[in-house]
């Protein structure tokens, strides 16, 4: 069963005509314009909507001293999305000044003011939520079922873009006061 | 089985393809400046919401920190790749050989040993083991799990018997599916092609506080290939399952998972028998083998306290196959015990237990037989493993071993030793040395298999027909392996990531045939030798080999996905006739795939596939060895969504070639010729 050296040639020249036509393909696409240019990279988004939130909401310990604070933006999650949050490290909102945090599980999460929950991991999503509950930190998830495990705001989908849900009992026991603004925009959960 | 020297020609052949390949990435290079962060922070919340967003590869931007060569196909991946099957799916895995037999059969293994029977590689559904223990290998066209419901496949190249125990010598595969709460509502998914055409459909709800479900079913009909003399193959299949998922949370700490199915199968098949008839002393009969199985499987996870947490996992499953040449029933209960313990700041500990009833019964058919028609097998196990920590977040040493034992071999051990190091935020790299064994399969204990009839030739010295058995026996024991592993990971930039591993597996106590027993005689149907073939152990060998995969995402719009690997196989046969499961690996292979938006509602996947030539024996085929030639392939995928909820995909699979032989089984089943197949696909999430 082994080629004859004239079938190679012919398979070679098959092969390599065909490598270069996806070659081809592919440098066409490549030069193709960028159709995504009006959407946005999903880690970003997410970043960009947190940081709208920090602004919609009111953490107890914001009192009328105006003195800055830091506020700990602590992430869980993938490279992709910590590096989206760098982006807001050391920006300013009232009184907050931002410090993003790669909380990983070794590093305690003590001092978070916010934990953004980039991971599917269902069972150190409910053991933490459980040893936050009433305490002043904002939880932001995007799991169906982060609401039900006493998560604050769950991001999610619809049509590609993002709408997020809210659980208002959860952020009320934390004393955590969000805008009318943002409940408008949210699908309450009561 | 030495693979022979490359002719000069075919070497350039390669260079060829390679380089063009190299190029073609390489001229692709482009950077693409992306919106700036300023801008983006001044967005208003109702700006923000109209904005459509795009998910990046995971992989391009980030590395995995598990000290072991792993890779994880992911749904969205599963779906662009066009596969309407597990094992097509994992031929983007490097250093995984993926081989379809004929319509219904593949031989899928992880470095090298490739064939229907790959005993070196475990595979898991939601942590129930798919293996059977009888022919030691996995009737991949029994798995055939809704596709849509998987949330991710992990692929471990390389032992993981410390944690999973035998037979997981090569690799592992866990194939994950979603937890219910992540498929709430519909999705139906209709599909019509010239080689396949079915549908799969599953529901999923909140059926209380805290509690999901989800029920599904899939039924598809496959069409026959061809032979190859170009001859109908006879091989079409059908397939029919029902099933359901359930999962509560009961509490804070305690969560419930509960998951059942039945399954049924006919798998129709061209069997190539030996047979006393001259000259080819082999019968080509139609045959179909009709399956049957099922199981319930309940997980209950509790949460102590941060710092442990318990699984508990029981499962009992059904299996029955019925064909002409043999027939299985087999029941299995197990149960697994796994507890996480922090210890301190400097141990991560994790131990659990196992044990597991295997009962079966076996029906004596023409080809094969046994004077144990009935067994019970109990095995237990248990293990241990602790992460202990040498510098904080920086260098970890993962010690641990799985004490197993099982009434064909007593007890085993598998002890592995892996070294954890993050070099910085972006560089990753990990070394171990691990041991893991193979045990005994039913078959080569109590069978025996009417392998073939040989005139005089290379297999058989004397001058009469000898009828050849290959002949199970009680003294079979475990094979045995030594693996020695590096790899590194890198984020080599914001877009692109590099996952690199080398191994070197050493084996001993390999399997062969040994010929030492007396023929004796037989007059039915005519005076000819019988000859057994014992079961046994003691052929040494190794293998070692590279594997890389590197992911780039050249802009939101576009990414590429590239694997390679490289293989050598040295095992130390004495003679052809010594052989008793292939060990060749494709010396090269490569997998090229694309993924490009194209406009906001169409995109367009290519796949190309470089499999080089494999050698390998099929007795009742051949008495020699066979080369099985080298192929390039590309499957190509577009998906358009008309609207929300609807995908509409076309995909062509096998573009370049309308036959392509890929593998020949080991025995009994005729040569047959993967087709080309286009199918049309349309999926509503409702």
């Amino acid at each position: 069963m082994r080629y004859s050296r004239a079938s190679l040639r012919q398979i070679c020249t098959q092969h390599c005509k065909v490598l270069l036509a996806v070659c081809a393909l592919l440098l066409t696409t490549l030069s193709a314009p960028i159709h995504a240019q009006n959407t946005l990279n999903e880690d970003k988004a997410k970043a960009v909507l947190t940081f709208n939130f920090i602004r919609y909401i009111t953490w107890p310990s914001e009192t009328s001293d105006a003195q800055t604070k830091n506020l700990n933006l602590c992430i869980l999650g993938e490279q992709g999305l910590h590096n989206a949050f760098k982006a807001l490290d050391g920006r300013q909102i009232r009184t907050h000044q931002l410090n993003v945090i790669n909380l990983n599980m070794n590093a305690g999460f003590e001092n978070c003011g916010l934990i953004f929950f980039g991971i599917r991991d269902r069972r150190i999503i409910t053991q933490l939520l459980d040893e936050l509950y009433g305490e002043p930190v904002l939880s932001i998830g995007e799991l169906p079922d982060f609401t039900d495990r006493g998560g604050m705001i769950n991001l999610y989908k619809e049509d590609g873009k993002f709408r997020f849900e809210i659980n208002l009992k959860a952020s009320e026991s934390a004393n955590l006061n969000i805008s009318a603004r943002l409940l408008q925009l949210a699908r309450v959960i009561e | 089985m030495n693979s022979q020297a490359l002719a000069p020609h075919k070497m350039r052949h390669r260079r060829t393809i390679f380089l063009t390949s190299l190029l073609c990435l390489g001229t692709s290079l482009s950077s693409i400046a992306l919106a700036q962060d300023d801008e983006l922070l001044d967005l208003s919340l109702e700006a923000l919401m109209d904005t459509p967003v795009v998910s990046l590869s995971k992989r391009s931007q980030s590395i995995a920190t598990a000290p072991s060569a792993v890779y994880v196909i992911t749904q969205e991946e599963l779906r662009n790749s066009g596969a309407t099957n597990i094992p097509d799916a994992l031929r983007m895995v490097p250093g995984l050989t993926v081989a379809r037999i004929d319509a219904n059969k593949w031989a899928v293994s992880s470095r090298g040993f490739n064939g229907r029977f790959a005993n070196k590689l475990l595979v898991m559904i939601d942590g129930r083991t798919v293996y059977n223990p009888a022919f030691s290998g996995v009737y991949w066209e029994n798995n055939d799990v809704v596709l849509e419901d998987i949330e991710r496949i992990e692929v471990i190249r390389g032992p993981g018997a410390t944690i999973w125990g035998a037979n997981a010598v090569n690799g592992v595969i866990n194939i994950i599916t979603y937890h219910t709460a992540d498929t709430q509502g519909g999705v139906a998914v209709a599909r019509v092609g010239n080689n396949e055409s079915g549908f799969s459909g599953r529901y999923g709800a909140k059926l209380a506080e805290g509690t999901y479900g989800r029920f599904y079913a899939k039924a598809h009909e496959n069409d026959e290939f061809k032979t190859l003399s170009g001859q109908d193959s006879g091989d079409d299949w059908d397939t029919q399952r029902l099933g359901f998922r359930i999962d509560s949370q009961r509490s804070k700490k305690s969560a419930l998972m509960l998951q059942g199915e039945i399954h049924q199968g006919e798998f129709n098949q061209t069997l190539r028998t030996p047979s006393f008839i001259p000259p080819s002393y082999t019968l080509e009969v139609d045959d179909t083998a009709e399956a049957k199985s099922g199981h319930l499987l309940a997980r209950w996870d509790y949460t102590q306290s941060p710092d442990s947490y318990w699984s508990l996992q029981g499962y009992y499953d059904y299996f029955d196959r019925d064909e002409l040449f043999y027939e299985e029933n087999r029941k299995t209960f197990d149960l697994d015990l796994t507890h996480n313990l922090r210890l301190n700041n400097n141990h991560q500990l994790v131990w659990g237990l196992g044990y597991r009833f295997l009962s079966d019964e076996i029906g004596n058919r023409e080809i094969i037989q046994t004077d144990v028609s009935e067994r019970d097998l109990h095995l237990y196990s248990a293990f241990i493993q602790d992460q202990i920590t040498l510098q904080p977040e920086r260098l970890f040493l993962t010690l641990g071993t799985k004490i197993e034992h099982n009434e064909y071999t007593d007890f085993e051990i598998q002890p592995s030793a892996r070294l954890s190091w993050n070099i910085d935020e972006s560089n990753y790299a990990w070394a171990a040395v691990s041991r893991a064994i193979r045990t005994p399969s039913r078959a080569e204990r109590d069978y025996d298999v009417f392998a073939s009839v040989n005139p005089p030739n290379a297999l058989n010295p004397s001058p009469f027909i000898l009828e050849l058995i290959a002949a199970g026996s009680t003294t079979m024991d475990s094979e045995e392996m030594t693996a020695y592993e590096l790899g590194y990971r890198s984020v080599l930039s914001q877009n692109m990531t590099l996952d690199a591993a080398l191994f070197y597996n050493d084996y001993s106590n390999l399997r062969f045939f040994d010929f030492s027993s007396a023929p004796s005689v037989s007059f039915d149907p005519y005076f000819h030798l019988i000859q057994e073939a014992m079961f046994s152990n003691g052929v040494n060998g190794s293998t070692h080999g590279i594997e890389l995969s590197t992911n780039w995402q050249v802009n939101p719009d576009l990414r590429f996905e590239l694997a390679y690997s490289y293989q050598k196989t040295d095992i130390d046969w004495l003679s052809v006739t010594d052989i008793t499961q292939n060990t060749d690996a494709p010396e090269h292979q490569l997998s090229l795939r694309s993924h490009q938006v194209l406009s906001s509602d169409l995109t367009l996947d290519l796949w190309l596939r470089y499999v080089d030539s494999i050698d390998l024996f099929a007795t009742g085929y051949s008495t020699e060895i066979i080369k099985i030639d080298d192929y390039l392939n590309l499957d190509a995928r577009i998906a358009w969504k008309p609207r929300s909820g609807v995908e509409l995909s076309l995909v062509g699979q096998n573009l370049f070639d309308s036959q392509q032989l890929e593998y020949i089984q080991e025995t009994l089943i005729n040569p047959t010729e993967v087709e080309r197949s286009v199918y049309l696909q349309l999926r509503m999430d409702f």
